[in-house]
């Protein structure tokens, strides 16, 4: 937090933000191996008062260079006159929408359009009201993060919308742990609280989401436990053609097209994980080794699972090459 | 219910195993980072055409089939992908599949980030001529025509 009260991006990060006036498009991007992370306070109000919404932006222990866009939508869940993305009490009502279909919050709203707020830029000595509600953002590993504004400058009614990549998940898990407490709110735990609400608003697609969601983070929590460990990588094995592929789950065989994951894993032995051989045969067709996260033992075990996880979350399936959540 | 049972009939001694087409299998393995994935369709594309280039041709019993795996990732990455020996495997048996030679080559991440098709395309040829002689003199290999299967390559590249 400045000196006057508003909000400041950490001066110990490299983070390269800048706003188009123009378009209203501010963009965050961090240095090669940095993390990027965003965090939006809102908070409800009447007419005297209008809903307020600030974001501080603010690098950590991430290791990601920014590569593509993501979007976030942030919707209205209660209606044009509530806006509330997050209660106090951990229950969590914001819309994540995916790619591969709409995902509804679990408090059980429906979609009202987007939220109409103001947004207090960085560095301004503006305050949100107290009691504001929170939903944490933040742009996964190797991604790029950019927050569309329609709107004017510092104060203004901006309509919000914005998009999040479920892969968000990731950023918080490991990056959030030299995140500051916002001024006038102080989430329990962001840490906690953020992955599983992506995770569940995610998982309502499916009857017993929930009960895998707590699996999900029971393994992680047990992962957290952890030393940080030697670094290593997350990876993806991806179909180089179209065809079937081994599905380790069923010892069948599944389809798949060329680019789709076969396989999430970790390795600290990169190459070495899988000769060229095993990469040719292994899935009966050939697949494509691509590191997709580089972090400390914890970082990519925790990766890793949220990848499948993700995966299984969005279709129904774990990916064919892993037979278990890891 | 009438038992049923098992005829065996003896139809002579196998005294070979049956003649093997003399094809070189050629496959890359590819390891990319997400940037170089993107651009996959040069690379099956040339796997393909080389795939196909290699199927009438034969560079000894020892190696049936050629595989290749093409590094091409970040710096940060890099320490995980340090290059490794070529690694021979002889099958004992026609069921146990082909022998099989593995080797590794590196491709200039940042060039190939900027470089279009065709450049890629060139570069991976060049990479992969200049890393045949690597393949002389490995353990255990008796019959396997080095210097033909790169003349064969640039005439590919030609």
């Amino acid at each position: 937090m400045d000196p006057d009260g508003g909000y400041s991006t950490n001066p110990s990060n490299s983070i390269d933000v800048q706003a188009d006036a123009q378009y209203n498009l501010w963009r965050v991007e961090t240095a090669y191996g940095e993390h990027l992370e965003v965090y939006i306070e809102a908070t409800g109000g009447g007419d005297q008062d209008p809903e307020v919404a600030s974001a501080l932006v603010w690098s950590s222990i991430g290791r990601a260079e920014i590569k593509s866009n993501i979007q976030l939508y942030l919707n209205d869940i209660g209606g044009s006159s509530d806006f509330d993305l997050t209660s106090r009490n951990g229950e969590l009502g914001y819309y994540v929408d995916l790619p591969g279909g709409v995902v509804s919050s679990p408090s059980g709203y429906g979609y009202d359009g987007t939220v109409t707020a103001q947004f207090i830029p960085l560095g301004s000595s503006k305050r949100p009201n107290q009691g504001a509600s929170a939903l944490g953002i933040g742009a996964v590993l190797g991604e790029e993060l950019t927050l569309a504004l329609s709107g004017a400058g510092a104060g203004a009614s901006i309509s919000v919308t914005a998009a999040l990549s479920i892969f968000a998940m990731p950023l918080f898990l490991s990056g959030d742990r030299r995140i500051p407490d916002p001024p006038g709110y102080q989430p329990a735990s962001l840490r906690d609280l953020i992955p599983e609400a992506l995770a569940v608003g995610v998982a309502v697609k499916y009857y017993e989401g929930q009960q895998i969601v707590e699996k999900m983070n029971r393994e992680i929590n047990r992962i957290l436990l952890k030393a940080a460990g030697p670094p290593g990588f997350v990876y993806k094995l991806t179909a180089t053609v179209p065809g079937y592929y081994l599905n380790k789950s069923t010892g069948g065989l599944t389809w798949l097209n060329a680019g789709e994951v076969w396989k999430y894993g970790k390795t600290v032995n990169g190459l070495g994980r899988y000769t060229p051989s095993e990469m040719a045969n292994q899935a009966i067709l050939p697949v494509q080794m691509t590191p997709i996260y580089f972090g400390t033992t914890v970082d990519f075990l925790v990766q890793e699972k949220i990848y499948i996880y993700t995966h299984f979350f969005m279709h129904g399936e774990k990916p064919p090459g892993n037979s278990i959540f890891r | 219910m009438e038992k049923s049972h098992q005829e065996i009939q003896f139809l002579g001694k196998k005294t070979s195993l049956p003649q093997k087409n003399k094809i070189m299998v050629f496959i890359f393995a590819e390891y990319f980072s997400v940037k170089i994935a993107e651009k996959s369709g040069v690379f099956r594309t040339l796997a393909d055409e080389l795939q196909e280039y290699f199927r009438e041709r034969n560079y000894g019993d020892c190696v049936q089939s050629l595989y290749v795996g093409l590094k091409c990732v970040e710096d940060v990455y890099k320490p995980f992908f340090q290059a490794r020996d070529p690694k021979y495997t002889r099958k004992k048996t026609a069921t146990q599949g082909k022998n099989s030679l593995s080797y590794d080559i590196e491709l200039n991440y940042k060039k190939v980030l900027i470089a279009s098709d065709d450049e890629i395309r060139k570069l991976v040829l060049t990479e992969l001529i200049n890393s045949i002689d690597t393949l002389q003199n490995i353990r255990g290999i008796k019959d396997f025509d080095v210097a033909k299967l790169k003349q064969d390559l640039q005439l590919f590249n030609e």
